[in-house]
């Protein structure tokens, strides 16, 4: 699969959100206002790609020259864990204007469940060290335009007389189904 | 006593589900409640995880140091998820596959790991076995409850049974990403509409 | 005041690699213990399918080459096509009934394991899924009979085309091609190199 096709899918037809269903906390969460979303998708694609990239090498170098290959799930959570600590006292010193924008959302993304779903989709599908990098970079810029739509669209959303049975949480998800559904029109789109 | 074992176990039920109050672990729940059966797994599954974690962890709470606290409670969380992943290799190979990627991923359900952090790391052993089992019952609830509406419409069957007959021609849609957002928003408005209509009642008393 | 802090690092280092090691112990045991369970599962699966494929077959054989290794083992046939091994199924007389292939396709969530019956007149028998990861709901009625009917019967030469000779399951065109090509590619890798075969049972 060329490297172009796999950046198309993760981000239009195989998004995350909409056709994978990971990483739905802070979609729901944090799409309240566009500076959080934003910021939010900012941090996720920075530390997706670099936990995947060291979890390539994690699970090539490490597991399986020991034969551990079934402590991946252990090994990886620990990784993104240890990284995303590594990164937040490397900006607090070193990039603090960085660090002001993007550091609240920096331990909310250990849970995050895309990140784990990352890294353990690019060993199941053998991917190389090439294809890990944009499946990771693709997947989350998927993961940030869903949040941007949705953020836009709840802004909307605040502004309209929405029935009384569906105000709050529901009309946000029957929002969300709808751009799925749009998005299902993208199948097939990239192989 | 009494009362207080029966609070633990059913207050996720309704009144703190985990998925339809907090609305937490929806990945699972939406990912996997395309069949009855494939949910009825998820929910052993999570009981199993969630049970043995809070469990550990309240048995370990003395000796767990507070600035380590969240890498050692994944780590444990982590290891029941692997063990729940070779049991079901081994002995339900089939359920295995069917809830794919979302065994591993039960290690980052915010569910789990907001019950330990607030409720097991703090309480006695007997109150979290309560406690998991509480919240694996709201969280079982929730997903069926989709399940079976997804599977109805979008299959026409239930459990694999067919209810219609051949003739019967199912909203595909259901059983599609889409379908999952819709249910759990409809289901959603209807708890709402409810337990307002009850402390409405409530209040006028 | 600075080794206090070192010591206070020490010990939290300690703390968490113990708890690590522990981790990692227990799980090597169940590991262990599990392993052969989920060996026997795999095997028994295997057999399952072979046994759906050809009912009358009683037994089924590893086609080996003259060194008594599997032939075909994880032959590569293109990025995400390799093929794994190669059975005979004979009945109670001993008369070869067909071929067995076993191989995997890379769908949609994962490797898709398939293995199909090849008969001696070059139409394919029937098709099992052994396993796979893909989406329940949509890839995973790859399983579906409906869908594994289509390749029942066809010649080895038909071009195995979804949308065309093949109806493509629901929303799930990557799943159905997979399989498709995954046959398709493997059955003319085997056609092409049978002669090997052929040749070992003559001799």
């Amino acid at each position: 699969m060329n490297l172009v096709n796999i950046l198309i899918q993760t981000i239009f037809s195989q998004n995350f959100i909409f056709m994978r269903f990971l990483g739905l906390c802070p979609f729901f969460g944090l799409t309240n206002d566009m500076d959080s979303s934003i910021g939010m998708g900012g941090a996720v694609t920075f530390v997706t790609v670099m936990a995947s990239v060291v979890s390539y090498f994690v699970y090539y170098f490490v597991l399986i020259p020991f034969g551990v290959e079934y402590l991946q799930t252990i090994a990886f959570i620990l990784t993104i864990a240890v990284f995303v600590q590594l990164v937040e006292i490397y900006l607090k010193k070193m990039i603090p204007n960085l660090y002001k924008v993007m550091g609240i959302y920096l331990p909310l993304i250990t849970t995050n469940c895309m990140i784990l779903g990352v890294t353990l989709i690019n060993i199941q599908e053998g991917y190389s060290l090439m294809e890990t990098i944009v499946f990771a970079f693709g997947s989350s810029v998927g993961f940030t335009l869903a949040m941007i739509l949705m953020t836009a669209i709840r802004i909307r959303i605040g502004n309209a007389n929405v029935p009384a049975f569906f105000k709050g949480a529901p009309i946000v998800f029957l929002a969300a189904s709808f751009i799925a559904i749009a998005f299902m029109g993208l199948q097939g789109l990239g192989g | 006593m009494k009362t207080k074992i029966k609070q633990l176990l059913t207050k996720g039920l309704l009144k703190e589900n985990p998925v339809f109050v907090l609305m937490l672990g929806l990945c699972s729940v939406l990912a996997v409640s395309v069949s009855v059966i494939n949910a009825l797994g998820m929910t052993l599954a999570f009981t199993f995880v969630t049970v043995l974690s809070e469990v550990t962890i309240s048995v370990l709470r003395k000796w767990i140091p507070k600035s380590l606290r969240i890498p050692i409670f994944i780590v444990i969380i982590a290891s029941f998820v692997t063990i729940l992943q070779f049991l079901l290799q081994a002995y339900f190979p089939s359920l295995n596959k069917a809830l794919g990627i979302f065994i591993p991923l039960i290690v980052v359900n915010c569910i789990i790991i907001g019950r330990i952090e607030s409720f097991a790391s703090k309480k006695p052993v007997f109150d979290s076995i309560l406690d998991g089992l509480g919240i694996s019952l709201g969280y079982g609830i929730a997903i069926l409850s989709i399940a079976i509406v997804r599977e109805i419409l979008g299959n026409g069957t239930i459990l694999g049974y067919s209810l219609f007959g051949t003739s019967f021609e199912p909203a595909l849609m259901f059983i599609l990403p889409p379908g999952a957002f819709l249910v759990i928003g409809i289901e959603i408005g209807i708890i709402n509409h409810v337990s307002k209509k009850a402390s409405r009642k409530e209040a006028s008393k | 005041m600075k080794q206090n802090q070192t010591k206070q690092i020490v010990t939290l280092g300690i703390t968490l690699s113990l708890y690590c090691i522990i981790a990692a112990l227990a799980l090597s045991v169940t590991y262990s213990v599990t392993l052969p369970q989920i060996q026997l599962q795999q095997k028994k699966a295997t057999e399952e399918s072979m046994k759906s494929i050809y009912p009358d077959a009683i037994s089924f054989t590893l086609c080996t080459d003259n060194e008594q290794n599997p032939i075909f083992h994880n032959q590569v046939i293109d990025n995400c096509i390799t093929l794994d091994c190669i059975y005979e199924g004979r009945d109670q007389t001993n008369l070869l009934l067909g071929y067995l292939v076993k191989g995997s396709s890379l769908g949609y969530g994962g490797p898709i394991v398939f293995i199909y019956g090849l008969d001696l007149d070059d139409t394919i028998h029937s098709v099992s899924i052994i396993e796979h990861s893909e989406t329940p709901g949509l890839g995973a009625n790859v399983i579906k009979d409906h869908f594994l009917n289509q390749f029942k019967g066809k010649l080895t030469s038909d071009a195995f085309l979804v949308k065309q000779d093949i109806t493509p399951i629901t929303a799930s065109t990557i799943t159905s091609k997979a399989l498709s090509e995954g046959i398709k590619k493997s059955v003319t890798y085997v056609r092409e190199n049978i002669t090997e075969l052929t040749n070992e049972n003559e001799n």
